[in-house]
């Protein structure tokens, strides 16, 4: 019990001093801080091995701009923990802020206080436009909608009822990559009819195969089901499958966890749309110290970014392209786990 | 028999879901006509059907039970770690009996402490099954740090399984059905047809009265409270089975889903008044409506208030209904 509180008025005493010495705004210029390389902190959501990758590109791109790096990810979604979190990197002037909002509203303050202390602040996964970020990197959820909308009109050849599987119908991502997908279909497919109900499960895996089980039955002639968040996917092909028609029913689902490339070994999903978390890390990194190196305008153009989106694409798999596309990420250096 | 019928409490409740149904049928017949959906509709009746029983017991007495949902969760996680790791040492079978068995126990122990703290300590319902609600969640993320526990065995599926391809009995009756069906009966015949019965109405109809009257009202809590906990723990088991993963996200919020089934059933929230057939047919229509709603192709932005509009139709209906038999 000494011992703790020992520590603790040490950590306390280190905090305290460390915060003094440096100050908030002492970094005001952008420069280096102590070890004389930019300090830059990436902020995930929730541990996950989605950000464990986003970490690794991190490191990555660490290792080649010669800067140092620090990442951090609440054990939950917790936004309340986020803003503080990234109080305490403005407290200890870090150079670079590269974060994921759990909720825009709560983190924006504290981003633009960051930014108000000359901190170069970039969202990454989940866009927070009105924090005043620097930029965005991560995938354009519209455009990987649009990208959805194509694969599907190959898998049904341009015909038949689709209804669309959703997490959230509040979440902007979600709201983004569903308009993306209604777009391209009533724009080029008119053979197609989206569903006008969107199943909404609120993230509840159990909810999300009842309804979709409950819609096959009210839908004999549905040819396929595009889903939006990760648990739809899976859930739809155990679905399916328990009304025995995998296979007659297509699914085309976001990201490409393992239990994804499994389901998709399996021929249980027909398409799987994988975001790229190593490439946001990796970017994120690279366009923060752009910026610092730089300024905006310059970093932004010379990465390529469109509205000061840093687009990072996703990628497409399908059951016979499962082993190409793991000689990929293993070229990456990302660990292909339990698939 | 006709009369007694026309004035139970539950017959204005039953009319409702017939006219549910009805309702469905006549707008999807095809969706609604097969054993398929039969098959749904049940699975998610038994669900929501056992959770309200437990939480009829509870209410009954005139308390409240706010954590069957967490413990859902946690029995879930449980129960799938268990499995997980009793499986390599006594196969996958004798492995997933024992664990739901000692995750029906951990269901009963958390009902004790409930009543524990209600009856010794006086701490009201409400707070310590919150503490629960919050504790035993936070519990079921910390055993699984927030991820899911997956790659059970196929046993694992047994007790949850639903839909066509893992019917194990009748074509549209689950697994879970059957035991749903079995504890209403049981918890139909303790309620209305044994002293411990009449003990409980007795509690929730007045405390003091029951207590000078020589019941033990701590025993009675400690069943009820047990009774609820063990059935929230059943459910997570189910659920947890169904899709073969103990997830800590599992069963947000059922509790309340659960308390809106019994309340529009005819059980009053101040306790001594309702029955166990009354909170089957509320969560009948509890669980109708989600479905029903998505045959019908209702939106989902109308799906969520919809279950809102009819606990407050049903139960304004059941309390005019009630004033004007008082006036009588």
């Amino acid at each position: 019990m000494k011992l703790f509180r020992f520590a603790l008025a040490l950590s306390l005493a280190c905090v305290l001093t460390t915060g003094c010495a440096k100050g908030p705004g002492d970094n005001a210029a952008g420069g280096p801080s102590g070890s004389g390389r930019l300090q830059i902190a990436g902020l995930g959501k929730s541990v996950h091995p989605f950000w464990d990758q986003v970490e690794m590109g991190m490191k990555a791109a660490a290792g080649k701009a010669g800067v140092d790096v620090e990442f951090y990810v609440p054990s939950k979604e917790d936004a309340q923990k986020q803003a503080e979190k990234i109080k305490s990197w403005v407290a200890l002037g870090k150079n670079g802020i590269l974060f994921a909002a759990s909720d825009p509203e709560t983190v924006g303050p504290a981003i633009k206080d960051a930014i108000a202390r000359k901190i170069t602040c970039v969202a990454m996964d989940t866009d927070a436009p009105d924090s005043g970020r620097a930029a965005y990197v991560g995938t354009d959820n519209y455009l990987a909608g649009k990208t959805a909308a194509e694969e599907m009109a190959k898998e049904l050849g341009g015909k038949g009822k689709v209804c669309i599987a959703t997490g959230s119908v509040t979440a902007s991502n979600s709201l983004e990559r569903i308009k993306g997908f209604k777009e391209v279909m009533a724009a080029k497919y008119p053979g197609i009819t989206v569903l006008p109900e969107v199943l909404v499960d609120n993230e509840d895996r159990a909810v999300a195969i009842q309804k979709a089980k409950a819609k096959l039955a009210a839908t004999p002639d549905l040819a396929a089901f595009f889903g939006v968040y990760a648990l739809n996917g899976p859930s739809c092909a155990i679905a399916t499958e328990s009304a025995g028609r995998t296979g007659k029913v297509k699914i085309v689902c976001f990201d490409n966890l393992k239990e994804h490339m499994n389901m998709l070994k399996q021929k249980k999903l027909d398409v799987v749309i994988g975001q790229r978390p190593y490439l946001m890390g990796l970017k994120g990194v690279e366009v923060i110290s752009a910026i610092i190196r730089d300024g905006k305008d310059e970093a932004l153009k010379g990465m390529g970014a469109r509205n000061g989106i840093i687009d990072t694409g996703v990628d497409i798999v399908r059951p016979q392209d499962v082993e190409k596309y793991r000689a990929e990420l293993k070229k990456l250096g990302i660990p292909v786990e339990g698939w | 028999m006709c009369v007694r019928v026309k004035n139970r409490a539950e017959s204005g409740i039953f009319v409702a879901l017939v006219v549910a149904m009805v309702a469905v049928a006549v707008l999807n017949p095809a969706a609604f006509f097969q054993t398929y959906s039969a098959n749904l509709w049940l699975f998610s009746l038994s669900l929501i059907g056992l959770l309200a029983i437990g939480e009829t017991f509870v209410i009954l007495t005139g308390g409240i039970d706010l954590a069957p949902g967490s413990i859902i969760a946690l029995a879930g996680v449980l129960d799938a770690l268990l499995v997980q790791k009793l499986a390599p040492v006594m196969g996958d079978v004798p492995a997933v009996v024992l664990a739901i068995a000692l995750t029906l126990a951990a269901g009963v122990g958390i009902g004790l402490y409930h009543s524990f703290y209600i009856n010794r300590l006086g701490v009201p319902p409400f707070i310590i099954t919150l503490g629960t609600l919050i504790i035993a969640r936070g519990l079921a993320e910390y055993i699984t740090h927030g991820s899911i526990i997956s790659g059970l065995p196929e046993a694992f599926n047994a007790i949850g399984a639903s839909g066509n391809a893992h019917v194990r009995f009748l074509p549209f009756l689950p697994v879970a059905g059957v035991l749903f069906v079995a504890l209403a009966i049981v918890a139909h015949l303790i309620a209305h047809h044994t002293a411990l019965g009449r003990r409980i109405y007795a509690v929730g109809g007045n405390v003091e009265a029951a207590r000078l009257a020589g019941v033990n009202v701590e025993g009675v809590r400690a069943f009820c409270y047990s009774a609820s906990a063990a059935c929230a723990a059943l459910a997570g088991v189910i659920i947890a089975s169904g899709v073969t993963i103990g997830d800590p996200k599992a069963g947000v919020a059922y509790e309340l889903t659960a308390i809106a089934a019994v309340v529009i059933g005819g059980i009053s929230l101040t306790g001594g008044v309702g029955t166990i057939l009354g909170a089957v047919i509320g969560a009948g229509l509890m669980s109708l409506l989600p479905l029903g709603l998505t045959f019908i192709g209702v939106e989902s932005w109308w799906q969520s208030m919809s279950t809102g509009f009819v606990v407050v139709l049903a139960v304004t209906l059941d309390s005019v209904r009630r004033r004007r038999r008082e006036r009588l």
